[in-house]
């Protein structure tokens, strides 16, 4: 495998907080257009180390690199330029705007047009465009002019995923994109991601095994901070080890 | 209906009507009369200049006595002790303003919330300080007197228009500010910074510039205010003058340009016509103050919205409802 396939590589990346040790010596290899899934109980590092990936906290060691560059002390907002996106478990929008208003914030924060003052948000064509694609997208035409904090939970937690998608990324953190939903939402949240396109990478947290298991293609399962198994679903399945201590019924 | 007033014609009807109104004033008010409303336009350009941060980026500042005095002094120094005329003053106190916030700016940013409240606080204390204590420049407590209108906004009249023109640009001018590509990353940044991080945006950046235009035409209101009284003195970039701002904002419904004009206009109102009255003004203005807080927290121009917003859910659940069952349309009000 030459570097430049890589996607995303985590190598050795540790933070603690205080005394808490709460990712430890953690390394990943993540494909171009891989699936992976990061499972583990609550307090295992998982989050943490998502927000060490996109940037929301910086590790206290270790090396995070994105298509080969080094983006370990790159603020966030510089990763979304480099194809990074992600989704929050706790459902993080923009609440008193409308849906439309959400996506088109999203479908310019990489663009120029941003820093306009005298152009109204609307007048921007190809962000307009951009963002209605991505209402299409999620099939949330007819809730296009209501403000976010009005829409049950399951569409926000959609619309969640959408904001993201807008940005067309490369690399994308999904942090339980089913946490909370009724079995009918969360079936159509996975119709969703596997629709999307194979090129993107991505990374995502999940509870639910079966939803982990029709998503991603190979399985990091973390426990207390450090990976403990690493490999192909089915075999991370048949681990004895994770039987036990994640899944229980060993 | 008042919901009606509020969106699409009839706001362009209440923006017509307010203009006319402010046209003929002069035509049947006293003199004293015009005088309070100039100081009620003033301070509606420092409440707009506050409320792009507080109401629309959510950055509650309790430190813009500082900008708007930065820009009343400077244009008074160089008006009175260096016999500069109008355009250089107004361009002298405009960049002293800017400058004096580029700084302030910096440190303030560290922080957010409560903390950032405090530390705006203690920043305009710092030239409030100067104001007091720098005798050879700012004239320390008797402040610097005599500062001459140009003789084309002489008149109260004249000045009351002069005033009214720039308060009406800069009404426009935020209006297209914020619903500018830039404008919707203020709101999106009082909404959720991290979601905007995440999404590409340089929050710190976004927030720096909106605190420089703020300090701008906070500094436009403070030599508009020299101009008008005259003079200054310490007392004018006191905490009071913070808290005032921060009053307007909150009382019109911070997040609406026309909410801080209407808090500038009833607290300055409030301020000069009960003080003919009662010594006690201050007291009058406190409770309608706590009146607000309590009944409408969201301000006047708040509780309108949300008043408008319930009914039109109301009416959309009904409609729902009715749909479902038509039998029992009255359902599903809530």
């Amino acid at each position: 495998m030459t570097p430049a396939e890589v996607s995303l590589a985590v190598e050795s990346v540790s933070k603690n907080f205080g005394g808490l040790a709460a990712v430890k010596e953690v390394s990943l290899r993540v494909e171009r257009g891989e699936r992976r899934g990061i499972l583990g109980p609550n307090g295992a590092g998982k989050t943490t180390l998502f927000n060490l990936i996109a940037g929301d906290l910086k590790p206290s060691a270790g090396k995070i690199l994105l298509h080969g560059q080094d983006i370990t002390h790159m603020p966030n907002h510089q990763r979304a330029y480099l194809g990074m996106a992600r989704t929050f478990q706790i459902t993080n929008l923009f609440p008193n705007m409308t849906v439309i208003d959400n996506l088109l914030l999203a479908a310019q924060a990489l663009d120029r047009a941003k820093f306009s003052m005298f152009r109204p948000i609307q007048s921007h064509e190809h962000i307009v465009a951009r963002a209605e694609r991505a209402l299409e997208q999620i099939k949330m035409g007819d809730l296009r002019d209501i403000p976010i904090k009005h829409l049950s939970y399951g569409v926000q937690r959609q619309i969640e995923v959408a904001l993201a998608l807008v940005e067309e990324p490369k690399v994308l953190l999904l942090d339980e994109p089913t946490a909370g939903l009724s079995p009918a939402e969360s079936a159509e949240m996975v119709g969703l991601l596997k629709e999307l396109d194979p090129g993107i990478t991505i990374l995502i947290i999940e509870h639910d095994m079966d939803v982990a298991f029709e998503l991603t293609d190979r399985l990091t399962v973390m426990h207390e901070g450090s990976i403990l198994a690493d490999g192909p679903k089915d075999e991370v399945r048949n681990n004895q080890t994770v039987q036990e201590i994640y899944l229980g019924y060993g | 209906m008042i919901f009606e007033l509020l969106r699409g014609r009839g706001r362009v009807a209440v923006a017509v009507a307010a203009l006319v109104f402010f046209a003929v004033y002069p035509w049947f008010a006293s003199r004293f009369m015009i005088t309070v409303l100039v100081q009620c336009l003033i301070m509606a350009i420092l409440a707009m200049s506050l409320d792009l941060m507080v109401g629309y980026t959510g950055m509650a500042s309790l430190g813009h006595a500082a900008y708007f005095g930065s820009g009343a002094y400077a244009a008074a120094i160089v008006s009175v002790t260096y016999k500069a005329s109008f355009p250089e003053a107004l361009a002298v106190g405009l960049i002293v303003a800017v400058a004096v916030t580029a700084v302030f700016a910096l440190v303030a940013l560290r922080a957010t919330g409560v903390y950032f409240l405090m530390i705006t606080f203690a920043l305009a204390m710092l030239i409030w300080g100067l104001a007091y204590r720098w005798n050879s420049m700012t004239g320390g407590e008797n402040g610097i007197a005599g500062v001459q209108r140009p003789s084309f906004i002489a008149g109260t009249t004249t000045f009351y228009y002069f005033v009214l023109a720039i308060a009406a640009a800069v009404f426009v001018f935020f209006g297209v500010l914020v619903r500018s590509s830039f404008g919707r990353t203020l709101v999106g940044i009082r909404e959720s910074e991290s979601r905007m991080r995440t999404l590409g945006y340089n929050v710190w950046l976004h927030k720096y510039i909106v605190f420089l235009i703020s300090g701008l035409f906070s500094g436009l209101a403070g030599v508009l205010w020299v101009f008008y009284d005259s003079l200054v003195a310490p007392p004018l970039v006191d905490l009071s003058t913070s808290f005032d701002a921060l009053l307007m904002v909150s009382v019109g419904g911070g997040g609406t340009l026309v909410g801080a004009v209407l808090g500038a206009v009833i607290v300055k109102m409030l301020e000069n016509l009960v003080n003919l009255v009662t010594d006690r003004w201050l007291t009058v203005v406190a409770l309608v103050y706590i009146t607000v807080v309590l009944l409408a927290p969201q301000g006047i121009i708040g509780l309108l919205r949300d008043l408008m917003a319930r009914r039109e859910m109301n009416r959309a659940a009904l409609e729902v409802a009715g749909r479902a069952n038509a039998s029992a349309g009255k359902e599903g009000s809530k």
